[in-house]
């Protein structure tokens, strides 16, 4: 499966003025697969002149047919990617975008691909991942750290709110909203929502974050980090956001011993953190922010499902994530009691 | 008698099809969509035994909460939803709450996913 043959003339002229090339030939492209929300292809050019001249394997990267309301587009996604790059954070370097929907009909944008897998399921089985997990965490671990650096404002991503008040109790509030928006009426994320709306950390320390920094959004090969993925969902928060959602238990891939993401010790994913960024974590303020994720992940699970529901989109895929939900419940249920005596 | 409202009957031996016959002739790139498929049917056959009773013991435990015998279940739901965002039930009431929060996420786990949290 190709984009269609009568779009590969407009895209390599395209590509050629992007990259000042004297000539581009797209010598190979195939669908990646991944990604409910957007559509990823494969491409290998061949560039003569210019600032990319050479053979390279490329991603292009544009929206499915719908997506989630809360996501970035790919032109706001670009920018995010190029200020992590620049931060020195594993993503695969951004290329080109190419906001003319003349184009190829859409917005879409071009990386370097990165090799590996990124798939949970087989991440968390993969013997290399079994033996290198450790050192995978404490890497991932790193890389949130580098990326925690940037700190608001920053201009080229003016587009992303910077909240104006604790940033949990912002959270808080952007999850009831979209349940209002829903019409969603689920006791469980409303007790979970009003025991996070209590127990809130009360500091401002903003950071830029992924937001979806989890196992299955990054790339592995043997047993090493190659790229971290799918920065749609990229905002300003708390640093510790990123940490909860990395140990959220769903992301564990059924591998529930190794609390960071199903490849890693907790220990290791902080001691990586720490290293990179100089200062300690804050246990024990930690817990709060997995149950933050795990809501999230349920609004998110709604929404998703809603688009099935809702007629936007006909998926199997986004019909069955409206069964994630009562997984999450029993999760959010079980963290909190688990929180509370381990305080007591 | 009739066979035609079987629907749960039919999705199992469909289902059973799928698994035994279809799927290990499927190519493995449809392999993963094949196993979609296969849990959406499941999801669907308990659906199917267990829904209307799953509905009614919810409806029975908010009624019960709130002295409403004769509210539905969406008018409870709606109303539980409002009184625990509005942090309504105080510290004494959230033992009674977790445990019925509990018991009706159990009830809807044993259609969505009865293998998990057991």
């Amino acid at each position: 499966m190709a984009l269609k043959d009568e779009l590969i003339p407009p895209l390599t002229r395209w590509l050629e003025g992007a990259l000042g090339a004297r000539a581009v030939r797209i010598e190979r492209m195939e669908k990646l697969g991944g990604g409910a929300i957007q559509e990823n292809w494969g491409l290998d050019v061949r560039v003569t002149g210019g600032r990319l001249d050479g053979r390279h394997a490329l991603v292009l990267r544009t929206d499915a047919p719908s997506r989630v309301a809360v996501s970035w587009d790919r032109a706001q996604e670009f920018r995010i990617l190029e200020v992590a790059f620049r931060a020195g954070v594993a993503v695969p370097e951004p290329v080109a975008l190419c906001e003319d929907e003349a184009v190829i009909g859409k917005v879409f944008y071009l990386m370097r691909r990165a090799e590996g897998e990124a798939r949970g399921h087989k991440l968390v089985r993969d013997p290399a991942v079994r033996a290198k997990g450790e050192a995978l965490a404490a890497r991932l671990g790193a890389e949130l750290a580098k990326l925690h650096r940037v700190r608001p404002p920053v201009p080229e991503l003016a587009f992303i709110p910077v909240p104006d008040r604790a940033p949990a109790l912002w959270r808080v509030e952007e999850y009831r909203r979209h349940l209002d928006a829903l019409g969603a009426k689920e006791p469980v994320l409303e007790w979970a929502l009003t025991w996070l709306e209590r127990h809130a950390p009360q500091g401002r320390d903003l950071c830029l974050v992924h937001a979806d920094f989890r196992t299955g959004n990054y790339l592995v090969s043997n047993g090493e980090l190659t790229a971290v993925l799918d920065w749609e969902f990229a905002g300003f928060s708390d640093p510790l956001e990123d940490l909860g959602w990395m140990l959220a238990k769903y992301w564990r891939f059924g591998s529930y011993e190794l609390e960071a993401g199903g490849i890693g010790s907790r220990e290791a994913l902080f001691a990586g953190y720490e290293a990179e960024a100089g200062h300690e974590i804050d246990r024990a303020a930690v817990p709060y922010w997995e149950v933050m994720a795990t809501v999230r992940w349920a609004v998110i699970a709604l929404m998703q499902a809603a688009r099935h529901f809702e007629g936007q989109e006909d998926s199997l895929e986004l019909a069955l994530t409206a069964h994630v939900l009562p997984v999450l419940e029993l999760d959010l249920l079980t963290r909190v009691r688990e929180i509370e005596e381990t305080s007591r | 008698m009739s066979y035609l409202g079987a629907t749960a009957d039919l999705l199992k031996v469909a289902r059973t099809v799928l698994r035994e016959t279809v799927m290990p002739q499927t190519s493995p790139e449809a392999r993963y969509e094949a196993a979609m498929v296969a849990n959406a049917m499941a999801i669907a056959v308990r659906e199917l035994e267990l829904g209307p009773k799953t509905r009614s013991a919810e409806r029975a435990l908010l009624a019960g909460l709130y002295a409403a015998a004769d509210a539905s279940l969406p008018e409870l739901r709606a109303r539980f939803c409002r009184d625990l965002r509005a942090g309504r039930f105080g510290a004494e009431r959230e033992g009674e709450i977790r445990a019925l929060l509990l018991e009706t996420v159990r009830a809807r786990l044993a259609i969505s996913n009865p293998t998990y949290g057991s």
